[in-house]
């Protein structure tokens, strides 16, 4: 007879295979870094360039200058470009990140050429037509005011302000006055300075296709070798201020629920309490098995979730804890957050609970390397902040060994929630 | 190509593998064949809320999230109005856990009274924050019962009203279990690094002994013929003026879902389509605007949607659309139209199987429209569709006397 209260015996990951991208430094400065991945028919191209919202003056501007990167150059205009692309099968993704702009291809290995070509044509000779700036502005502008009608929009914006200060580019946000501000020559000059002839970190992932000069490792190799460039950006620097403990809320009268955050900043990737923080934050809120969701969704039904989460950027960190709850119980959830850092400062987590998150994050990374795009984004975490893959056996290694004592220490050291910046809309 | 192999337990369980022995891991995918069109009318809501409580303990296993965890396990599930889908991928040499804690659930659940009254809350708080708390979250609840008069696609999966989820018993949640949860009723796919001969073992070991339950018949009420054409206006807080535009339109697996499908992408995928184009770069009326069809396992709807820029009419931003469409069914679309919407279709089926879970759920996906194979017969029937079945989808689908209209207006509107 089959006994169905025995759980089957579960073996421990003790060995994860984490596949390696290879790069290669080209002679004119830009890099290429590439993994195949035969069993697939598809490519995903990514081009990187260091020009992000660091170094815009006006909120947006690294964001808005990639968006207009397809809307037209100086001889196809926005609709030729992007029906070209589309003719294809492919996609085309622009985007303006903290760091860097960045344009993503997907794409059938077999079309990867001819699309290559529209990607060419648009990262030499984009000129920012104004009618197309008018008429993403029109668009952003009707966007923005749908989003700020969404509480949890607005209290990321107003997190983000007293977290990074409000005179860091990374503190502001979008307004209708900061859009309305923006003309095409902002656009032009921005892309002109920071992105035109400028290094490119190229990432290629997927089926190469045959081999020969039709290889897609070979056509994007001649491709980055066409590229002129010249010197790198100069990263602009700026303190930021720890931001003092407050609470700012805004009041909606009509509002069915809450959006809160609250959090703290902290360390980036490489300071040594990184991946120990990374399993108290999993303990916390990380997971569906949380902590928080244990008692907040799951005991009292305040919320459909909440979810703790440590985000590094380049040279910091900040921890925070999110949720959508049910609005008459706003400030038992912040009170009951509280609690459940305190119970992680006072006292031990059980072996049983810290073994199943153990188990947890360590399949949850094995899972998280599957597809050749997997493989990008765990080289991208780590290369884009000067690490290398010796990082992953060090969080792998404090994964499998930490104990509940060390897990308190850190709780000790950094879960100081009456510390924590409290922001909540609704 | 994706190769599987299949089986079927004699207690009507369906079993498919899909096996890949490149991973470490393994997809695990249990789909049941109820959705909320099998709900009765006054208690609608309740598929999705049952796919809450399979997470609060079985018979023999009093937490099904730490017990995967320990596994090293992930795990999720969603609702649609056709199925409920329950996933989990975990390291391949665990996997017995899957079978184990799957099984489990099938053969019964803890029906702890607590968990219902916690679920309950948790739903209304995701109705709450999905539908009622978001700018335009409430289309669906407003169109379905527009476009549909009879058929139980009438009711939005999160269900009609708040109301049917507080008012649900625990009688309704066993008499749902013991309905739809049965071996006849499920398909399990596994996709990912395992043999058959152990798939064969496990699914015996664990799911061999569970009663086959009695078979489901569905027989719903069917959508009559549309005779004439619907409008609706809504009003509510939002920043500006949107519209719902749904024709009835083929079954997934209609000889003619393809060409519907198609004509969808030529009139509204993507910036390059007709209708954005037009109508947000020519004539910008719209600050989005797209087409799509829904691909559900009845008759499903043909949706064109947007948001209308400031100080734009209504009527103009409907005629226009309305244009466009109509153009559509007067000629073919061209061979470049017709070629990009082939090679776009091509490349999202050649992404999404790069997943692995994404391959174990299609499979089952497939065989419980009836035809596993329609995972690799997929594209090749779409190769095949011509210019005219397009013209002929265009013409049976887009009758003006046959459409839907959501005006979904900003409440200052009317003050």
């Amino acid at each position: 007879m089959l006994n169905r209260t025995l759980a089957p015996e579960s073996k421990p990951l003790t060995h994860i295979d984490i596949p390696q991208m290879q790069s290669i430094a080209l002679n004119n400065h830009h890099k290429l870094h590439f993994f195949e991945a035969k069993f697939t028919q598809v490519l995903k191209l990514e081009l990187y360039w260091q020009a992000g919202t660091i170094f815009e003056t006006t909120p947006q501007l690294a964001n808005f200058t990639a968006k207009m990167l397809t809307e037209g150059t100086e001889k196809y205009s926005a609709q030729e470009i992007i029906s070209q692309i589309d003719q294809y099968g492919a996609f085309i993704e622009t985007n303006g990140g903290l760091e860097r702009v960045s344009i993503t291809i997907y794409t059938l290995t077999k079309h990867f050429e001819k699309v290559l070509v529209w990607v060419k044509e648009i990262i030499t000779n984009s000129n920012f037509p104004e009618n197309e700036w008018l008429n993403l502005q029109q668009i952003t502008r009707q966007n923005l005011r749908i989003n700020l009608q969404k509480n949890n929009y607005q209290v990321g914006n107003h997190f983000k302000k007293i977290i990074y200060g409000e005179n860091h580019p990374f503190g502001k946000y979008l307004t209708e006055e900061n859009l309305d501000f923006i003309n095409q020559k902002h656009l032009k000059d921005f892309f002109e300075v920071f992105i035109q002839n400028k290094p490119i970190e190229a990432i290629l992932v997927g089926n190469f296709g045959e081999n020969g000069e039709k290889n897609a490792l070979n056509i994007i190799k001649s491709f980055l070798e066409d590229l002129p460039t010249n010197t790198q950006n100069i990263r602009p620097k700026y303190e930021t201020e720890t931001p003092k403990a407050q609470i700012f809320h805004v009041e909606k009268a009509d509002a069915l629920q809450s959006s809160l955050r609250m959090g703290q900043v902290l360390f980036s990737k490489k300071h040594e309490d990184y991946s120990a923080l990374m399993i108290l934050n999993e303990i916390f809120g990380g997971y569906f098995g949380s902590r928080l969701m244990k008692n907040i969704r799951e005991d009292k039904g305040y919320t459909y979730g909440i979810h703790s989460q440590f985000v590094t950027l380049r040279d910091m960190g900040y921890w925070a804890v999110s949720a959508d709850v049910k609005k008459e119980f706003l400030q038992n959830t912040f009170s009951e957050i509280d609690k459940e850092a305190d119970m992680l400062k006072q006292d031990l987590v059980s072996d049983a609970e810290l073994q199943t998150v153990k188990q947890y994050m360590l399949g949850a990374f094995a899972g998280s390397l599957n597809t050749p795009f997997d493989v990008a984004e765990t080289f991208k975490a780590i290369y884009f902040l000067d690490l290398d893959y010796n990082f992953y056996d060090k969080y792998l290694d404090t994964i499998r060994n930490i104990t509940p004592s060390q897990v308190r220490d850190i709780a000790q050291k950094y879960l100081h929630t009456d510390n924590w910046v409290k922001v909540s809309v609704g | 190509m994706i190769d599987f192999q299949h089986f079927t337990l004699a207690n009507g369980l369906q079993v498919y593998l899909h096996q890949d022995t490149s991973t470490q891991m393994c997809a695990f995918n249990l789909l049941y064949n109820v959705g909320s069109r099998d709900e009765n009318p006054e208690k609608t809501g309740f598929a999705h809320l049952f796919e809450h409580l399979m997470f609060g303990g079985s018979q023999n296993v009093p937490d099904y999230d730490i017990a995967l965890q320990n596994a090293g396990g992930e795990n999720n599930a969603f609702t649609s109005p056709d199925i409920t889908n329950y996933y989990i991928t975990l390291p391949a040499n665990n996997i017995e856990t899957a079978f184990w804690l799957e099984s489990d659930r099938m053969l019964g659940l803890s029906f702890d009274p607590k968990v219902l009254e916690v679920q309950r809350k948790v739903v209304i708080e995701e109705f709450k924050q999905r539908y009622l708390n978001q700018p335009y979250g409430d289309v669906w609840l407003k169109l379905r019962p527009l476009a549909y008069q009879n058929h139980p696609y009438r009711w939005a999966t999160i269900g009609k009203d708040i109301s049917h989820i507080e008012d649900a018993t625990m009688e309704d949640v066993k008499a749902f279990f013991y309905k739809f949860y049965v071996p006849q009723n499920a398909i399990l796919s596994i996709a990912g690094n395992i043999s058959l001969e152990e798939t064969k073992r496990l699914t015996e070991k664990w799911f061999g002994d569970i009663p086959a339950g009695e078979r489901y018949i569905r027989n719903l009420p069917q959508e009559p013929l549309q005779t004439s054409a619907r409008t609706h206006t809504t009003y509510a807080n939002v920043p500006s003026d949107a519209i719902y535009i749904a024709f009835h339109s083929p079954k997934k697996t209609d000889i003619d879902y393809n060409a519907s499908d198609l004509l969808s992408d030529v009139l509204g995928r993507g910036k390059s389509s007709r209708l954005y184009q037009r109508l947000v770069k020519e004539n910008p009326l719209f600050a989005s605007l797209g087409a799509y069809v829904t691909g559900s396992v009845d008759n499903g709807l043909f949706v064109v949607s947007g948001t209308l820029n400031e100080n734009v009419k209504m009527e103009i931003a409907e005629q226009e659309i309305m244009k466009i469409l109509n153009e559509i069914t007067k000629n073919p679309v061209s061979d470049i139209e017709l070629e990009k919407v082939k090679n776009k279709t091509e490349s999202t089926i050649a992404f999404s199987e790069v997943e692995l879970l994404n391959r174990a759920m299609n499979i089952a996906f497939w065989a419980n429209v009836g035809n596993a194979q329609g995972i690799n017969e997929e594209m090749q029937a779409i190769q095949k569709v011509t210019k005219n079945d397009i013209l002929e989808a265009a013409n049976k689908i887009l009758l003006p006397h046959k459409v839907n209209i959501l005006y979904y207006k900003k409440q200052n509107a009317i003050l």
